[in-house]
């Protein structure tokens, strides 16, 4: 059958292509300012109430064999919480309206703009605003005396990883949502559980032994290992393992995204 | 638009045996049809007849299941960015990016076809004038009433200067001023020399815009030809529209077949299809049949339509 | 009472959804209770500072205001706009024989009910988790729905003054997670700078945590009229403002 052999040969995306996304979202946000400046406070918020607010109250937490203040601790871990915050938005919420509420989607698809360069301008999207915000709460933990280690300067790549890991892996999210009660569902079985319990407010050691491999195995625990590993230096060779991760995380994560939308936008 | 390779076929769109299948069911069926370079095109039928879905493996957003699609000379599979960059599509529920104001909207798709911004500047005033939406330039898209809505997606369809125009249902849902604006607008673009493939189920809009049409029910094609070709083939020339009482009804139905071609009787009047409608009503009133109101009117596609697809209601 | 008809059309409506939708809105303050009380809360050396009781029953007791507040701020905010901007469901309403302010003190005791629903089992498994002993604590349902419900009339009267929803983002961000966050549902207020202290002492959620903490954890004492008080005056303040921008926008 000649025309199903031809449907497989789908157009690869194009970087130039779906740098138009990115402009279209930037050009939205001009309107809608007020939402891209305050998404930057959310992670600041928490780290002055819980890391300092409570952390006084807080010895000091176990870390790589010695303790570490709690404040220090946490601080990556709400970096990273903030990745998996705009990669939700981003990859999630933002498309899903896209996708299921204005067709925005199906308008560009009439243009020479394909599904795989829609997918990949949202993500780029989410890697750039997830950057932006990750390097304004570097400084703030600059500032704070949260950072110990000059291998805080890979923390920014870092975050470019987990952004751009955690939006491919929302994106998927979006693949396979339709009805609005989804993104209820979604926040509460699926991003709640990940920004409590990764890592991010209290150390995995602190779990009975048979919960540890379930935390270890998710998304939100290796960026939050990763960035802490860097701002406080404690960097090994299993650090190495977060950045793989999260690398075939973004991979496996892109193309099946890519295929999900390719399903629902293409009948 | 006027620049043609000679390689170019006079026939923008051919196709054979197209069919498109949905898992078991049958969208489209083995329909053949050819649109010419210039021409106004329609695809006429009720809801659900497959018109929405050939439209869309036209416009290269929906693989077809079978049989050969030629779009431009160029199949629309493995050439289908190629093939979008030449047309325009209007879309049947308008799908503007709310985010945006109205000249945002034509600026992103400049960009989405990957028009220069010299080249894409100046055709955006000249669109916004072209549809009336001047004073509507920097609004947001959410506030606009629909007519204006479907002029801005009209506009955006033709940002990219295309051969050939897709429009389904282009005046679905707009106010009697608004259809006629749009329907203006289309005029001149076929003008121009514009390519216009257009769906409907506005037997007015298809008399109105088409060269040539197909009706389509059921997946299927089921004729084809110009409007006064079609009310030729399968109408009259007029139609005598009668009310009657009851007993005129009754007496009336012995001699019907005689005075006109073909009669059709509706509970609430009774149409007398027939080549000169003064002649066939001074029949009726010399045989001393009273009726209550009478009325002579030229045959219309609806006419053609509804002898076609039948009058009961699809859903 | 016309507004229990409002009421009822809300009930009914979310009658299907609310199933699911219920056990959502239970389960996110548990894991939080479980995070942070159980995770952090195990960290956690000093419990003097939360008045000689486990960080657990501290910040439970504070969360079951807190909850309560962030869910009735909600409910003032997308679901009001949506009857008064998208749906216009209210101009349908005003044509039967409902008024304005049966509207909206329909929409207020429509979020009592729910918030009811969610502090209910929340107490419930604070009880069961052997925080409080004392009956008084049953008490601290009524209050936290309080704090719930008077955010709720204030945040639908702004509502009611808005035409698009961008203004709730930083509603959210900037006064409703601040006040989440700061208000002495993690940590007790004393931490706070002098001038921080002030600010807590305006904010509802303190007043509500605060009573909360008196019913369930600590000692009743005179401050629980003032906190009372102010709760109950927010809440009056929420329906007059309410009821007055609700009739500007509704009949104008």
């Amino acid at each position: 059958m000649a025309i199903a052999e031809r449907t497989k040969a789908y157009p690869r995306p194009s970087l130039h292509r779906a740098s138009q996304l990115v402009y279209r979202n930037a050009l939205a946000y001009k309107h809608y300012w007020i939402a891209f400046i305050s998404g930057f406070f959310e992670p600041v918020f928490y780290l002055v109430a819980v890391g300092f607010g409570v952390g006084q109250f807080v010895g000091g937490v176990p870390f790589g064999g010695g303790q570490l203040d709690y404040a220090s601790f946490l601080a990556p871990g709400m970096l990273a919480a903030s990745t998996l915050n705009g990669a939700l938005f981003d990859g999630f919420f933002s498309p899903f309206f896209k996708l299921n509420w204005m067709r925005t989607y199906d308008g560009i698809i009439t243009t020479p703009v394909n599904i795989s360069d829609i997918a990949v301008g949202e993500v780029a999207w989410a890697l750039i605003r997830g950057t932006i915000y990750g390097a304004g709460f570097l400084i703030v933990m600059l500032v704070f005396g949260l950072i110990h280690s000059p291998w805080a300067l890979l923390a920014l790549p870092a975050v470019m990883l987990s952004s751009g890991a955690l939006s491919a892996g929302a994106m998927i999210l979006t693949g396979i949502t339709k009805q609005i009660s989804s993104l209820e569902k979604v926040m509460t079985l699926v991003v709640f559980p990940l920004f409590l319990f990764s890592g991010t407010f209290f150390p995995v050691s602190l779990y009975p032994g048979y919960l540890r491999p379930i935390v270890q195995a998710t998304p939100l625990y290796h960026s939050a290992s990763l960035l802490r590993a860097l701002t406080t230096g404690a960097v090994g060779w299993a650090t190495l393992w977060h950045v793989v991760y999260l690398v075939v995380m973004f991979v496996l994560a892109s193309a099946l995204a890519i295929r999900l939308m390719r399903r629902r936008l293409i009948s | 638009m006027a620049t043609s390779a000679s390689s170019e076929p006079e026939a923008l769109i051919q196709a054979e045996g197209l069919n498109k299948l949905f898992g078991e069911l049958v969208a489209v069926d083995a329909v053949d049809f050819e649109v010419r370079k210039g021409e106004a095109f329609g695809f006429l039928g009720p809801n659900g007849a497959g018109k929405t879905s050939t439209m869309r493996m036209i416009g290269c957003t929906s693989p077809p299941s079978g049989g050969t699609l030629r779009v431009i000379g160029m199949d629309p599979v493995s050439q289908a960015s190629e093939i979008k960059a030449r047309i325009g599509v209007v879309p049947q529920m308008d799908n503007l990016d709310i985010e945006l104001t109205v000249r945002e909207n034509l600026e992103m798709y400049a960009r989405y076809f990957d028009i220069p911004r010299d080249v894409a500047n100046p055709r955006i005033d000249e669109l916004i004038d072209f549809v009336q939406l001047q004073e509507k330039v920097d609004s947001k898209v959410e506030p606009l009433s629909g007519g204006m809505k479907r002029r801005l997606t009209i506009a955006r369809a033709l940002i990219n200067d295309p051969d050939l125009l897709l429009l389904d249902e282009p005046t679905t849902g707009l106010d009697p001023q608004a259809r006629h604006l749009v329907w203006d607008r289309l005029y001149r673009l076929k003008q121009r020399g514009v390519t216009l493939v257009i769906t409907t189920h506005y037997m007015d809009e298809a008399e109105q815009l088409c060269d040539r049409l197909v009706v389509m029910d059921k997946a299927k094609i089921v004729t084809e030809g110009s409007p006064p070709d079609l009310i030729a083939r399968y109408s009259t020339r007029e139609v005598l529209e009668l009310r009657l009482s009851d007993d005129a009804r009754e007496k009336l139905a012995t001699s019907a077949d005689d005075l006109a071609d073909r009669v059709e009787w509706l509970p609430d009047r009774v149409l007398l299809y027939t080549e000169t409608g003064d002649a066939t009503l001074a029949a009726i009133h010399e045989s001393g049949i009273q009726t209550y109101s009478a009325l002579v009117r030229r045959a219309t596609l609806e006419d053609v339509f509804l002898t076609i697809t039948g009058r009961s209601l699809i859903e | 009472m016309n507004a229990t008809k409002i009421v009822r059309r809300n009930s009914l409506v979310h009658w299907r959804a609310w199933r699911s939708s219920f056990f959502l809105s239970v389960l996110s303050p548990v894991m939080f209770l479980s995070a942070m009380g159980l995770g952090l809360g195990s960290l956690v050396e000093e419990e003097q500072a939360f008045g000689g009781v486990d960080y657990l029953a501290f910040f439970a007791t504070g969360m079951l205001a807190a909850s309560c507040m962030q869910a009735g701020a909600f409910s003032g905010t997308y679901p009001v706009m949506n009857k008064i901007v998208w749906q216009k469901n209210y101009d349908a309403v005003l044509a039967s024989p409902l008024n304005v302010r049966d509207i909206f003190l329909g929409e207020v005791s429509w979020s009592a009910v729910m918030l009811t629903q969610l502090a209910t089992p929340f107490f419930m498994i604070m009880a069961f988790a052997g925080i409080f002993d004392s009956p008084l604590a049953i008490l601290a349902i009524p209050v936290a729905v309080l704090v719930g419900t008077s955010c709720a009339a204030v945040i639908m009267a702004y509502t009611a003054t808005l035409h698009t929803d961008e203004a709730y983002t930083w509603l959210f961000r900037f006064v409703v997670t601040p006040l989440f966050l700061l208000s002495g549902t993690f940590f007790p207020i004393d931490q706070l700078p002098a001038w921080g202290r002030v600010v807590a002492h305006l904010t509802p959620l303190f007043h509500g945590v605060e009573l909360v903490r008196q019913l369930t954890i600590y000692d009743l004492d005179p401050s629980a009229i003032w906190h009372l008080g102010y709760l109950v005056a927010l809440l009056g303040v929420g329906v007059v403002v309410g009821i007055r921008n609700f009739e500007r926008r509704l009949l104008p």
